[in-house]
């Protein structure tokens, strides 16, 4: 049975558990209590599907096409050839 | 008086000479092309991370670029082209010294109660934890990013959207690991406030229109 004060503790480590960056024995308390804990399981789903959504943003079109553009001139300067 | 022929030494034809060498040269301007410049945008964060200004981190990626192309020849195809190149863009910035003279920060203590949990707990609340399947969530986070403080800001881009470690993001920004788990906490944090705000401007909430907080519907 979880207790709130495991629950304190696993929530405070959900994020550094997704990250992979717990040491070994707190990673481990971590998977026990969630074993146990539905309502834990469940900020551990919605903080996986927040940092997915936040890894998803990507470059929009076009965002970086003028630094590309002074990068290919400085590397065609250097002896670089884009192939067609 | 005549003179003699030149020597031509076999191996150094220079027709042929000539034409290795462009063989060679294409094929480096080929790799380089495919492996590296894809990954112009991820570099490009990688320098704002580190540099924090957009005119210091466009002329970052472009030294970045030029080193990675002069060095080509010592990068192995197939190992993690951007882990390399964005060794190259770190030391390029130590280089230059891009970097800011830091107070050595005092928050790595100041991590808060419920961590990550807080967020769900809010939106439950409000109804609005399907958030992420609701609504396209991708605008409002490349907003909330935009808007985070330099600090949080480099952190949030290095770890979550580029992917490197919290070791990798110390030793690149130079501060304690600690630090770059509170920062990420922190950052982390303030996206979350502003996509709860985005979801309930949005209105997805499941809530009845005459939901009260508190008393009796």
């Amino acid at each position: 049975m979880s207790s709130l004060e495991d629950c304190v503790a696993a929530a405070e480590q959900l994020w550094p558990f997704l990250d992979g960056a717990l040491p070994e024995g707190e990673k481990e308390r971590v998977v026990r209590h969630l074993q146990t804990c539905v309502n834990c399981t469940s900020h551990l789903d919605f903080a996986r599907l927040f940092l997915e959504a936040v890894h998803d943003v990507s470059a929009s079109a076009g965002e970086y096409d003028l630094v590309r553009g002074r990068v290919i001139k400085a590397l065609v300067a250097e002896g670089f050839a884009a192939p067609a | 008086m005549t003179s003699l022929p030149e020597k031509r030494d076999a191996n150094s034809d220079p027709v042929e000479s000539s034409g290795a060498a462009d063989h060679r040269r294409h094929e480096r301007d080929r790799e380089f092309s495919d492996v590296a410049l894809p990954l112009l945008p991820a570099i490009a964060r990688v320098a704002n991370a580190l540099t924090r200004d957009e005119a210091d981190a466009d002329d970052l990626v472009q030294d970045t670029f030029l080193q990675a192309f002069r060095h080509w020849k010592t990068f192995s195809i197939g190992t993690d082209c951007k882990r390399w190149l964005s060794t190259i863009c770190r030391n390029e910035f130590f280089r230059r010294r891009y970097r800011e003279r830091r107070v050595v920060s005092v928050d790595d203590n100041e991590l808060e109660l419920l961590g990550a949990a807080r967020a769900h707990i809010q939106a439950r609340d409000a109804g609005v934890d399907d958030m992420f399947t609701q609504l396209d969530v991708g605008p409002a986070i490349r907003t909330a990013i935009d808007a985070l403080p330099a600090t949080f800001r480099s952190v949030v881009i290095l770890s979550d959207i580029e992917g490197f470690t919290y070791e990798e993001i110390a030793e690149m920004l130079d501060i304690p690991i600690g630090t770059v788990r509170s920062r990420l906490y922190r950052g982390r944090r303030r996206l979350q406030d502003c996509l709860l705000s985005f979801a309930l401007d949005a209105g997805i909430s499941r809530r009845p229109d005459n939901f009260r907080l508190t008393g009796k519907e």
